[in-house]
């Protein structure tokens, strides 16, 4: 239940995140694009004057509003706040002269290389917050460079801000969503605790009883010899006995309550093989088994010896001639495979691990399909991962620990 | 586990054999349960030992310190003293010391506390109980010294090389082995378990693995 939190949580953060990230960057995008077109503007108009910028014309502008309107290309101040040179070079000899220097940032020698290693291009940012602008005129390459850094330098601001924005959003979201999920899963939680701890003490309560009735049925059968009814109790409370051990394995598996030791799997494994070789020959199945020795694994051993239960029990149940048993171990990853024979079709079969499913050949066989599903709780309890293929007329059981 | 016909070929072979070879307990039954004290007390002194019974945990630690008892029975969840303060108690008199418990027994509660000579885990049939008592008081009473290479067992101390307490059915099966007779195989994986995780703890190259067709076999680590 836990997991199911914290998986919620986690999806619900993705999706935050994506969506503002997208938000974001579409506003930046067109933040960063607009200023662009703005400083294309200037060198367009610089361009037209063939390197030298020229004053707007105040007799448009003079009561206008716009004069004292924010910065733009159409403002009248502009063409004093504009830091910008232009170079520009012979067609044939490829001399270079200083058109228009009015820049302070830029040296004249600067300004002269820069324009040098910008002859090719045509339009575009270069030292950051420079943008140039390459043209041609009267048999001359011009080229523009004009200074755009406090305008960038909003651009960047905004950058800097809604990602700092993005990051506090995210931040209070996680917050929130713990606290709703908290809310959200409680019940749930609720009940999944009570019905397991339901179990528990049902399975609890009613063992000492059944020790108590044993041992009062025992003192009977000593004072007065035992009869037909003392022999009844017996029955009744050895069927009692198996139901309430059955009901343990009703309650699902989880990592709470598992008890974790070092389990020796080679030898519960070649143990459980050992002991289940006379019902192998009794049903005409050929086992070859390739267990390496001493593979320990830090889990639940019954879950465990019950796990290797299961799969021998499936093999046995639907293995046509022969089964392979394989334990091995690369880079701690530990590899349990069961492989027989089958006149199953080929591909996956993943569904064989749901509850009440059976695939079409255990329709005559006595499966409820609970034994893999079983299976799966347990090894996904361990941080496992449980598959299963039928691949050329072999049915391969595959878990990874 | 409940068989109708273990319980009447137990009743008969105890009526036939009598009390006479069974050395006399006294034996403290302790559980919270009076239903269970008195059947239990019952069944008990059919073995011909005596038992006193406990209800609570205060009750045993006053009637352990007044008295001397041979062997003590203890549920694993009785009220007011902690069951494993009651058994380190008398894990320091010496006195053998069955735990009957709900849980289900494993390779962990094995090692992490094993104070106890025995444990029995409920639903249990009578006879279980007084075999047990049975085994480890033969076992507190041996001087037996089981050799495992270079480690030495005094079976009545139930002790792994001085440190590590062992339960009865661990010292059984190590017995077993080392002796080469054979045992309860389908019982004994959670105590092979257990025993090769003691093993790791003192650092003994001692290893207790599955031989194919053959069972379990005692070998060293660099074998």
């Amino acid at each position: 239940m836990n997991k199911v939190r914290k998986k919620f949580v986690l999806y619900a953060m993705i999706a935050i995140f994506v969506l503002i990230s997208v938000l974001l960057a579409v506003i930046n995008g067109i933040n960063f694009t607009m200023a662009s077109e703005d400083a294309d503007q200037i060198t367009q108009r610089i361009a037209d004057a063939h390197g030298v910028l020229k004053k707007n014309n105040p007799k448009e502008t003079v009561e206008s509003s716009t004069r004292r309107g924010p910065m733009g290309p159409d403002s009248p101040e502009m063409h004093s706040s504009i830091r910008y040179f232009t170079v520009s070079f012979n067609k044939e000899d490829g001399k270079e002269k200083l058109v228009e220097y009015q820049i302070s940032a830029v040296s004249e020698k600067e300004a002269i290389k820069w324009a040098k290693e910008l002859k090719n291009e045509s339009t575009g940012w270069t030292k950051m917050t420079y943008r140039y602008r390459v043209y041609k005129h009267d048999g001359k390459i011009y080229v523009t460079v004009i200074d755009q850094g406090r305008e960038l330098l909003s651009a960047y601001r905004i950058l800097i801000i809604s990602a700092c924005g993005e990051l506090i959003v995210l931040i209070l979201s996680f917050i929130l969503l713990r606290m709703v999920g908290k809310k959200l899963f409680k019940p749930l939680e609720e009940a999944d605790r009570k019905q397991k701890k339901f179990i528990a003490n049902v399975e609890n309560d009613f063992k000492m009883p059944l020790t108590i009735i044993n041992a009062n049925t025992e003192i009977i059968e000593k004072e007065n010899g035992p009869s037909e009814y003392t022999k009844s109790i017996n029955r009744q409370v050895k069927k009692m006995t198996k139901l309430v051990k059955n009901l343990g394995s009703l309650s699902i598996f989880n990592e709470k309550n598992m008890t974790v030791s070092e389990v020796n799997l080679s030898n519960l494994f070649n143990y459980a093989i050992d002991y289940n070789k006379k019902k192998f020959k009794d049903k005409n199945i050929a086992i070859e088994f390739e267990i390496e020795p001493d593979i320990i694994l830090n889990g639940d051993e019954a879950a465990i010896k019950n796990v290797l239960n299961e799969l021998i029990d499936n093999s046995l149940k639907f293995a046509i001639s022969n089964v392979t048993f394989s334990l091995d171990q690369k880079n701690d990853r530990v590899t349990i495979r069961q492989m027989n024979d089958t006149n199953l079709l080929n591909g996956s079969v993943d569904q064989v691990f749901d509850r009440f499913s059976t695939l079409e050949n255990a329709k005559e066989k006595e499966g409820v399909g609970l034994g893999l599903s079983y299976v799966k709780d347990i090894i996904k309890a361990h941080n496992g991962r449980v598959s299963a293929r039928v691949n050329n007329g072999s049915f391969i059981l595959q878990i990874d620990l | 586990m409940i068989d109708g016909k273990k319980i009447r070929c137990y009743s008969r072979k105890d009526a036939m054999s009598g009390r006479k070879d069974v050395k006399v307990m006294e034996v403290l039954l302790a559980d919270a349960n009076r239903d269970m004290l008195m059947c239990f007390k019952k069944i008990i002194e059919f073995d011909g030992h005596e038992v006193s019974t406990a209800f609570d945990g205060a009750q045993v630690v006053k009637m352990i310190a007044n008295h001397h008892f041979d062997m003590v029975i203890l549920n694993d969840n009785i009220p007011r003293v902690k069951c494993t303060e009651i058994i380190k108690h008398l894990n320091e008199g010496n006195i053998p010391v069955i735990v009957l418990t709900g849980e289900k027994i494993n390779s962990k509660t094995l090692l992490a506390e094993t104070l106890a000579n025995s444990y029995l885990s409920f639903p249990f049939l009578p006879y279980e109980l007084t075999e047990l008592m049975n085994k480890v008081r033969d076992k507190a009473a041996s001087n037996k010294l089981l050799k495992l290479s270079d480690v030495e067992i005094k079976v009545s101390d139930f002790r792994l090389c001085g440190q590590l307490r062992m339960t009865n059915e661990e010292i059984d099966i190590l017995s077993s082995l080392v002796e080469q007779q054979n045992f309860n195989e389908k019982k004994a994986g959670t105590y092979i378990n257990s025993l090769n995780n003691k093993f790791k703890k003192i650092n003994k190259k001692l290893h207790i693995r599955y031989v194919m067709n053959e069972g379990y076999r005692l070998v060293t680590e660099n074998e």
